[in-house]
């Protein structure tokens, strides 16, 4: 059984990923929908992948991984980011402060995804 | 007293008297002709010719008279010369005071008129020319000032108006004399705001600081406004001394309008790309939800009936669509706004194509369009970006398959140029109707020509393609075959 948190702030898209993860009978699911509820509840449960949204009020998914790196624990969680943002583009990258030093990043998808590419990320970083 | 020619003709000494006073009259003559014709040919005026006619009739009647009085002087001469050569009348001259003095005062006359006639012509003719040549000039240089398109102003040391040029009434209907010696402080055609830079700079360059022009606003007598560009010039006497300033102001209202319209142009044209930017985000997410929930439904087929299904297929194929409409819209919209980057790495091209062709050929399912790929078997390194030369392949392959015939051969052709490598793509449809030929590459292209269209697309595709291939330094176009099917091209710098 691999545990797995969505984050995101859009209600449809996190029951979207939740079905779409659902289709694999291994994944067990929680939603969060904002990214400081995220950190609390990351400091009490463990999970094997965050799956996360960028463009979040408040906290956002980069002031996410930022705080990750720097937690003992946190930082050997991987993270898929999941945004509607050119985010697999290196220019896009670049232009985000220290994106690629957050280590806890290991795969980037851009909204709208085709189930198929989310299972198949999901399957690579879990590493199954 | 008459004249006895033959005693005339043995008194050699009379003669030469009378030769050299002929002689003398004959060159100042010819001074004075030659003035009058130096004159004359300088300046062809009536003025001119009139004053040169009344100075020739003037020498040449002192001629006359100089004349006269040398045969007058000849004659009386005669009465003593009779009797003996020249010394003898110089004799004669000395010992008769009367004759004498009527001779000394003959000579006189003479040179007095001449003189007369060479002052006349010096003092009084060249003066009245030079007064109407000056007359003339000045009358020019007024008609250059009063019908200049420039508004010129000439300001004495305070900053008061000495003369304005005819303008100031025709451009903002004021009366010039309504002004006269009144300061710059009080120039009300001048807007406040700008009278107030306009004081200020006048004083800095009394002071000697040199001010470039500068923008004003100006207000006609029905407070309209205009836009002028104000420039000054110091105006200085042959000794350095200040005399005033010279002001131009040249109206700019019309260009100022233009500029600000062309500013509220672009900047809503940055607004427009700044709500494509957002609505094309904005569509993401429900687009995520629609294709993923769809996907999953298809997935778990056994509960839809056939028709359920069918209806889930459009549903997907239809929002898989929208979603490429907005991809090509946010691509354009970030290389307008500058946020699209061209990624630049050296592989060859040929390599490349060799390897892409196959993740095209599904394109062709379609129509049974078959690739073919025709290769130059040589080294064809560019410096490019692969995922953009896969989407423009993408859609050159995608274009032919559309507008091409069924269970054609689509031909990619490279060529190595001198500098550039050349890509081909060419079908064998019908080729693109002349109507359409020069929207093809141009930003939605397609609109125009909305109604009558007969495929999908919002005409991105190509315009994307002109820019990702301008943007690696190349060329797109397109030409239609002689017996059918078109031709898309692009060329790419080889790498040296």
């Amino acid at each position: 059984m691999k545990k797995i948190l969505i984050v995101d702030n859009d209600k449809n898209i996190t029951q979207t990923i939740e079905a779409t993860l659902k289709t694999n009978k291994k994944y067990k699911t929680k939603i969060i929908m904002s990214g400081k509820e995220a950190l609390e509840d990351m400091k009490n449960n463990a999970y094997d992948l965050i799956l996360l949204d960028l463009m979040m009020p408040e906290v956002s998914g980069i002031d996410v991984c930022k705080k990750m790196v720097k937690d003992k624990d946190l930082k050997k969680v991987p993270v898929i980011i999941v945004s509607a943002l050119p985010v697999s583009s290196p220019s896009f990258q670049k232009s985000q402060d220290k994106f690629n030093e957050l280590d806890v990043v290991r795969d980037v998808l851009e909204k709208p995804f085709e189930i198929d590419d989310l299972l198949s990320k999901a399957k690579n970083v879990l590493g199954e | 007293m008459f004249f006895d020619v033959d005693n005339f003709k043995k008194d050699y000494a009379v003669l030469k008297y009378l030769i050299i006073f002929l002689l003398i009259s004959l060159g100042i003559l010819t001074i004075f002709l030659w003035l009058a014709y130096f004159e004359v040919s300088s300046s062809f005026d009536i003025g001119s010719i009139f004053f040169k006619s009344t100075y020739l009739i003037l020498t040449i009647s002192s001629f006359l008279i100089v004349l006269k009085i040398n045969i007058r002087t000849l004659v009386l001469g005669r009465i003593f010369v009779t009797y003996s050569s020249l010394d003898s009348l110089l004799t004669e001259l000395k010992n008769t005071p009367d004759l004498s003095r009527f001779y000394i005062e003959g000579e006189m006359i003479t040179l007095s008129l001449l003189f007369i006639g060479m002052g006349f012509y010096f003092a009084v003719l060249e003066d009245k020319n030079t007064e109407e040549k000056l007359k003339k000039s000045e009358e020019k240089y007024h008609q250059i000032f009063e019908s200049s398109p420039e508004l010129i102003v000439f300001l004495d040391k305070k900053g008061n108006l000495i003369t304005v040029n005819k303008r100031f009434t025709d451009w903002l209907g004021y009366k010039i004399d309504n002004f006269l010696g009144k300061n710059i402080k009080e120039f009300v055609f001048i807007s406040s705001k700008s009278r107030a830079k306009a004081i200020k700079n006048f004083l800095n360059r009394v002071d000697g600081k040199d001010i470039s022009p500068y923008e004003i606003e100006l207000l006609d007598k029905n407070k309209r406004k205009f836009f002028g560009m104000f420039s000054a010039t110091v105006v200085k006497n042959k000794e350095g001394e200040a005399l005033g300033d010279l002001v131009m102001i040249s109206d700019i209202t019309r260009r100022k309008r233009i500029e600000k319209e062309i500013k509220n142009l672009k900047e809503l044209d940055k607004t427009k790309d700044e709500f494509l930017n957002v609505a094309a985000h904005e569509f993401k997410s429900p687009l995520s939800s629609i294709i993923g929930m769809g996907q999953i439904l298809e997935k778990s087929k056994n509960k839809l009936s056939s028709e359920q299904k069918g209806y889930l297929k459009v549903i997907i194929k239809e929002s898989l669509r929208l979603n490429w409409v907005v991809k090509q819209i946010l691509t354009v919209t970030r290389f307008e706004t500058g946020k699209a980057v061209i990624e630049r790495e050296v592989f060859d091209l040929e390599e490349f194509l060799d390897f892409l062709i196959p993740s095209l050929e599904p394109l062709g399912t379609r129509n049974n369009s078959k690739i073919k790929l025709t290769k130059t078997g040589k080294k064809l390194k560019i410096a490019a970006d692969k995922s953009r030369i896969s989407s423009v392949m993408y859609n050159l392959v995608e274009n032919a398959v559309k507008y091409g015939k069924d269970d054609q051969i689509i031909e990619i052709k490279l060529s190595k140029l001198k500098n550039d490598v050349k890509v081909e793509v060419i079908d064998q449809g019908e080729g693109v109707p002349i109507q359409f030929q020069d929207k093809l590459f141009v930003k939605f292209g397609q609109l125009e020509n909305y109604l009558r269209r007969a495929h999908e697309g919002i005409g991105l595709g190509l315009y994307i393609c002109k820019i990702v291939i301008n943007k690696m330094g190349g060329e797109i176009g397109f030409k239609n075959n002689e017996i059918q099917g078109s031709n898309f091209y692009f060329s790419l710098p080889l790498k040296k």
